[in-house]
């Protein structure tokens, strides 16, 4: 019995098949990775947002507490509004004017096009950080640049950083620069793949550029548009660094500058609240999907309209 | 930054820990102790690590230095839920977060600390302990705080510009807002950067903590928060404020130009000072007023898992003698928690920033006179709550009443 035992594991290891095996083998780096720093803070954060932990001693659980201490948290609501704002006044006119770039980058007479969108994408894959502190300094309350603009005009200074509806436009003006030269690629390549002859139907029927821009670039783009949307919005409601590197100290939900993940980051990281802070992160989740969703029922409307 | 990245975060850190621990735990190499030591830049001179090399030349000390931000705090959080962790481990001023998780450490007080007691100053050497005998760390430095004025505003308000008739001058709070006073009308120039930085003057003269002993009952110091919230709203509707951030740019030019008038900062602050590019003499140092302070200052630590408690409990007592607190000082300005260093020597120390001001004796004062506070690992949380009250009630004209109802509200909730 005993010496039957590794004959057959031997027997067994005999049928390796390198070919069946060597696929996973392919694919373990990226999901040993992903198990490590994807999946388990996923599990992880599930498990830590119904208990109370400060990353030191036992964790309590804690059930439904943290979820129905999130629902009644103004300091939750409000961060949820302002991130919003941000978004708002961020995105969409980020996306208008990726449109416009991309549209203008395919006229015939714009000269050095690579250079142009190689230039304009070069803030996407900049730091956010740096650019976040050169924002900060642009906007500074007192020798900002922004605020010498202002004096030039003989306008006054306006307290960028520390007024609630200001705050808000700097970190969104931060995401517009770092987010048109993306889009505007993304848009250029579909309208690209637009046919040209539809252009050429348009120029004989003596269309200008903004009416054909109008008319035929941003229907034919529809699709192309609402997948920027959506992830637009993704992004969106994640912004972080842009509003913790502007406004580090003293950043609060109705001061305008705390976001949901600021929120859950100074919950979490700083007061050392891990069970809260993952109640936070489950409720962005929701909202996440619920935004989703929206977009995606928006899509599929528009889809069967057509 | 990405929300999966905030959430892996702690993961990360934890991994982070074990990699960087794994190194340095090794219980021999070749016969030799192996001990590895962790702290965040600023904390630990060249110097004091050179010396200690030197003196333990049977040991193999790793000197890791990492940066000194919130991360810290969270990565060697990390390490010790861990199986392994480093042997030695800063802690900063923070140190009442670790005190419930005393099991965590090694008790120093086992390795023969009460016979260095008295070199150190009484409040920073209690602060070390969990209970009565169970010493989780030794201190390196101290932050007692001094009060730094812009020599020209005071000369246009008409205020005395010598360090002791200022330090005389503003010996209460009353003549501290006086000060205030005249300097707004006679200058036209704010005191104060801006009100969180005052209120943070005046939480740090708190002689009572924001809970009761036992924990239960959030105090509020007794009324000293309330004290040190009128004491700062009073100032910001007087318009003594510039109403700027520390910490932000801006606060690097009103400096260098002058543009508001005191702070109560520690002996750290000096640095930040020249960092900023102030000129020499355009900022003097006084003592503070009211109550003596303190804001800042390290520990190290030996970690339970250590395999080596006596070797490394060797380590950090050579670590935080007076020698390499000497040394600490002389490169890092690191404030000497040993009391012997208070000599002749270092009361006379100038610095071409203020001239010929012999300034070392307003910190010293500051550093006798301080008594120690058990803090809740709460209280800084309380603090935050209100600071960002005060911040509102600045930023967006916020009535002052209704946020320190919200604040004293959410400070209830804190659990």
């Amino acid at each position: 019995m005993e010496l039957q035992q590794p004959a057959a594991t031997n027997k067994e290891k005999r049928h390796f098949d390198l070919d069946k095996v060597a696929p996973y083998i392919a694919v373990a780096p990226f999901y040993i990775l992903f198990l490590i720093f994807g999946l388990f803070p996923v599990v992880f954060s599930a498990y830590l947002a119904v208990s109370k932990w400060d990353g030191l001693g036992q964790i309590q659980y804690l059930g439904m507490d943290n979820f129905s201490r999130l629902i009644t948290d103004m300091d939750f609501w409000l961060s949820l509004k302002n991130t919003l704002i941000i978004w708002a006044i961020g995105t969409i006119p980020m996306l208008f004017m990726a449109l416009v770039l991309a549209f203008c980058l395919n006229l015939k007479f714009i000269k050095h096009k690579e250079f142009l969108k190689s230039v304009l994408f070069l803030p996407n894959i900049t730091s956010v950080v740096a650019i976040s502190i050169l924002f900060g300094l642009i906007f500074s309350n007192f020798n900002g640049l922004a605020n010498g603009l202002l004096g030039v005009f003989g306008l006054k200074p306006i307290k960028w950083l520390t007024e609630p509806g200001w705050v808000r436009v700097v970190i969104a003006s931060v995401n517009i620069w770092q987010y048109t030269g993306y889009n505007m690629i993304i848009y250029l390549t579909g309208i690209i793949r637009i046919p040209g002859d539809l252009y050429e139907a348009a120029r004989m029927d003596g269309a200008s550029n903004p009416q054909i821009f109008w008319n035929v670039t941003i229907p034919q783009l529809k699709p192309i548009i609402l997948f920027t949307v959506m992830m637009s919005t993704i992004g969106g409601l994640q912004i972080f660094s842009e509003a913790q590197v502007l406004v580090p100290t003293g950043a609060t939900p109705q001061g305008g500058a705390m976001t949901i993940v600021y929120y859950l980051y100074q919950t979490a990281f700083t007061q050392h609240q891990f069970g809260y802070g993952s109640a936070i992160a489950w409720g962005l989740v929701v909202v996440i999907m619920f935004f989703s969703l929206l977009n995606w029922f928006i899509t599929t409307k528009r889809v069967k309209g057509a | 930054m990405k929300l999966t990245k905030i959430i892996g975060l702690a993961s990360m850190a934890a991994v982070s820990a074990l990699a960087i621990a794994g190194c340095g735990n090794k219980s021999s190499d070749g016969g030799k102790v192996s001990l590895s030591i962790n702290y965040y830049n600023g904390a630990i001179s060249k110097q004091a690590i050179k010396n200690t090399k030197a003196k333990f030349p049977k040991y193999k000390l790793t000197f890791k230095q990492v940066p000194a931000n919130e991360d810290y705090d969270t990565k060697l959080k990390a390490s010790l839920s861990s199986t392994s962790a480093p042997d030695i481990a800063a802690i900063n001023s923070n140190i009442v977060d670790y005190l419930p998780y005393k099991e965590k450490f090694v008790n120093l007080a086992d390795y023969g600390t009460d016979k260095v007691a008295d070199q150190y100053v009484a409040w920073k050497w209690d602060s070390t302990f969990a209970t009565k005998d169970y010493q989780i760390a030794m201190p390196i430095d101290i932050g007692p705080t001094a009060f730094m004025y812009n020599v020209a505003n005071f000369k246009k308000a008409g205020l005395p510009t010598d360090p002791d008739e200022v330090s005389a001058g503003i010996k209460s709070l009353d003549g501290y807002m006086s000060y205030a006073k005249q300097l707004k009308e006679k200058a036209n120039k704010p005191m104060w950067l801006g009100a969180v930085a005052l209120l943070q003057e005046m939480e740090q003269k708190m002689t009572k903590d924001m809970y009761s002993a036992n924990g239960k009952k959030l105090t509020l110091g007794d009324g000293q928060l309330k004290d040190a919230w009128d004491f700062t709203v009073k100032g910001l509707k007087a318009g003594y404020m510039f109403g700027v951030k520390a910490n932000s740019s801006d606060n690097v030019n009103a400096q260098q130009k002058g543009m508001y008038s005191g702070m109560i900062q520690a002996s750290w602050g000096i640095a930040d000072l020249k960092e900023n590019g102030t000129k020499n003499n355009s900022w003097l140092i006084a003592r503070a007023p009211g109550e003596p302070a303190n804001s800042g200052g390290s520990y190290l630590a030996v970690i339970k898992t250590t395999k080596h408690a006596k070797q490394a409990a060797e380590v950090v007592k050579y670590l935080t003698n007076k020698k390499n607190q000497e040394a600490n000082y002389k490169e890092l300005a690191l404030f000497p928690s040993v009391k012997a260093l208070y000599n002749d020597d270092f009361k006379n120390v100038t610095d071409p920033l203020f001239g010929d001001e012999k300034y070392n004796k307003y910190f010293i004062e500051s550093a006798n006179e301080l008594e120690y506070t058990k803090a809740d690992p709460r209280s800084t949380a309380v603090r935050q709550i209100f600071e960002n009250q005060m911040q509102l009630v600045q930023d967006s004209n916020k009535n002052p009443d209704k946020a320190w109802k919200e604040a004293v509200a959410k400070a209830e909730a804190i659990q």
